[in-house]
């Protein structure tokens, strides 16, 4: 699979005088990007912003040299999103809604491939039951299963792993290591741990501004609690003064 | 196709489209059998009053006392437009129209009507004061015919100022009509069905796939283009039964065997006068429908469409009533060129049926009906374009972008 540049440019985003994206940038390749920030630090605002939700009010981002608003739906086509608070259709089966969004994806899925996707996270015993029935894990995998349809080149997770079970967060992150060989997948979670598991690159941001990149070696510098002594360096008190 | 489907799945299994729709069958039942004999009464009692049961002698008074309304509103015309029928070559002869007054109307309204056309073939500059005379002559005529027939007039009725206030001036507005209900019912279920995404926080997974925009939105409209129609079709079939089997009606006559149709321009039968009343039905609704679009662009919920939507329906409405309360003529006619301009009055089909309504366009008569459905479309398909291009939060601009890079190629070429 052909993998290009995710790259952010100055990018700013305002909701009145609050600056959720105050001039952020990077370059995001091939592999897992685990971003890490406080709450209102504007990691959900950019993920927005690369789904094509909002738009920024500045700058620009970019993938393979070309902007994504301008690519529009040629970019959404190579784009899987999950966003943090997701939810479905309740009248709707497993099977209509991976139909239904593959539909969405330009895809047409039949009964079996659906099936199979369900599967993938473990829903193969749901696959005929309402999602208004479903629980709050079970809705985050269905998530996850849209999310994948299509193999997208570019794959944004925001927190998820609320939620599951630590069964299926072990799931979860098989599948995301063995994503990110091929792909840009963007990870945001409050759980460190998490990152610190699959994570090849790790962002910090705060107040919208990218403040700090570590580059992932697992076998070295990732041992127990490294990331959350560099969180606490970034963010916690006393952060600013430094 | 597909999606289309899904998106019907998502309207019917909202709860506000089976409180909507509930509300709208419940009405459709309350117009059908418990108005229905209402109307029933009151027009079979003028029938009977007319026709049955009385004597020859109050047949005749009945007669004279219509008559005598008739040749006072023709008598204040005839003071209001001396000069202009005198400039048009019509002299009025109030007394001998008082004893043939129908007749006599419906003479004058074809000849008004011949010289009009006359007028217009030749490019006189009077021809739109024929228009308008012979607008007036016809649709009093109208008035007078009314009274004569329960059939036709009963179908009207129905779906026509079912419920009145009697003693206010606009009562018309005041009246619940079946349009109206109609209208309402699409502007919920379509304000719902356009914001239904943020309602099951699927919004942002929908609007950031391939098809989540423009596609997706075209995909809304024509589930809700497939409902409406779908309403209309089940109305319409009820009607038709309605009309041979409660009313008797001869749907296969001519429209003009029914003395309110009589001068109606349009040679069609009564079948085919209810089909074309509910297609201005369904022009009318998915007019609402694409208004409520346009209103629901980026509305978080479905609120601001639902308001607005109905309230530019009750402005239309407004208008009109306005319209029926001038008294000054000049005025008059400007306001029915307004009111030509707004799509809610295809709801009022029987104004473009039993009217004789024609309105000045670029200097030229042209029937309202046709004004109106050509500007309707016209609004249809420029709405749906600007909702294409606006849904989901974020403008759709691939458009613009590949047009930027046609202009470049083009430039590139050419250098």
């Amino acid at each position: 699979m052909e993998s290009k540049t995710l790259v952010f440019d100055k990018v700013t985003k305002s909701y009145g005088s609050l600056n959720a994206l105050d001039g952020f940038s990077a370059e995001l390749d091939c592999g897992i990007y685990g971003l890490l920030g406080p709450n209102g630090s504007g990691k959900s605002t950019l993920m927005k912003c690369i789904a094509g939700v909002i738009r920024p009010n500045s700058g620009k981002i970019t993938y393979g040299g070309e902007d994504i608003y301008s690519l529009g739906a040629d970019f959404r086509k190579v784009l899987g999103f999950m966003p943090q608070d997701i939810g479905f259709y309740p009248s709707f089966t497993g099977i209509d809604i991976i139909k239904y969004f593959a539909l969405l994806k330009g895809l047409k899925y039949d009964d079996d491939t659906a099936r199979k996707a369900l599967e993938s996270v473990n829903l193969g015993a749901d696959t005929e039951k309402k999602v208004g029935g479903y629980s709050g894990g079970m809705k985050r995998r269905l998530g996850i299963a849209v999310t994948l349809i299509g193999q997208p080149e570019v794959v944004i997770f925001d927190e998820p792993t609320a939620g599951l079970d630590p069964e299926e967060r072990i799931r979860f992150k098989e599948l995301i290591i063995d994503m990110g060989k091929t792909r840009t997948v963007i990870l945001a979670t409050h759980i460190i741990s998490d990152i610190e598991a699959v994570a090849d690159y790790t962002l910090f941001i705060k107040n919208g501004r990218l403040i700090k990149t570590v580059t992932n070696d697992k076998s070295t510098i990732f041992r127990t609690d490294a990331l959350e002594e560099m969180y606490m360096e970034c963010f916690g008190q006393g952060s600013d003064k430094t | 196709m597909r999606t289309i489907c899904y998106e019907i799945k998502k309207l019917t299994a909202g709860k506000p489209f089976i409180f909507a729709t509930l509300l709208l069958l419940a009405y459709f039942v309350f117009m059908m059998f418990c108005d229905l004999d209402s109307n029933m009464n009151t027009i079979q009692s003028v029938d009977k009053e007319l026709s049955a049961g009385l004597t020859e002698e109050r047949i005749e008074e009945c007669k004279a006392e219509y008559a005598d309304m008739a040749a006072t509103k023709i008598g204040i015309m005839t003071e209001e437009e001396a000069a202009r029928f005198s400039t048009l070559g019509i002299i009025i002869d109030q007394d001998s129209y008082r004893s043939n007054y129908k007749e006599h109307m419906s003479s004058l309204a074809a000849e008004l009507h011949e010289k009009a056309k006359g007028a217009a073939a030749s490019g006189n500059a009077y021809e739109m004061n024929y228009y308008k005379a012979a607008q007036d002559t016809y649709n009093t005529v109208r008035d007078i015919s009314m009274i004569n027939s329960a059939g036709a007039a009963c179908l009207f009725a129905r779906f026509h100022g079912v419920i009145a206030i009697d003693g206010v001036n606009f009562n018309e507005m005041i009246s619940l009509r079946w349009g109206y209900v109609l209208i309402i019912w699409a502007v919920l279920i379509s304000a719902w069905l356009l914001c239904c995404e943020r309602e099951y926080k699927t919004e942002y997974i929908v609007f950031s796939s391939y098809h989540g925009k423009s596609r997706e939105f075209l995909c809304k409209l024509s589930a809700l283009a497939l409902m409406v129609f779908m309403v209309i079709f089940v109305t319409t079939v009820t009607e038709i039964i309605y009309a041979v089997v409660v009313y008797k009606v001869d749907i296969f006559a001519s429209i003009q065997s029914y003395s309110e149709f009589e001068l109606c321009p349009l040679g069609i039968n009564i079948l085919a006068m209810i089909l074309l009343m509910q297609l201005m039905m369904y022009v009318a609704v998915m007019f609402a429908v694409l208004l409520t679009a346009l209103f629901s662009i980026k509305a978080a919920t479905p609120v601001r469409g639902i308001i607005l939507g109905i309230i530019f329906t009750v402005a239309a409405h407004t208008l009109i009533a306005i319209y029926w309360n001038i008294s000054s003529h000049e005025q008059a006619e400007q306001f029915n060129i307004i009111r030509m301009l707004f799509p809610p009055e295809l709801i009022h089909q029987r104004d473009y049926l039993m009217s004789f309504d024609v309105a000045p366009l670029f200097g030229v008569p042209v029937p309202r009906f046709a004004v109106t459905i050509a500007l309707t479309l016209l609004f249809i398909i420029a709405a749906a374009a600007v909702c294409a291009v606006f849904y989901g939060r974020s403008a759709e601009i691939r458009w613009k972008a590949k047009l930027l890079s046609l202009i470049k190629s083009r430039k590139a070429t050419e250098v």
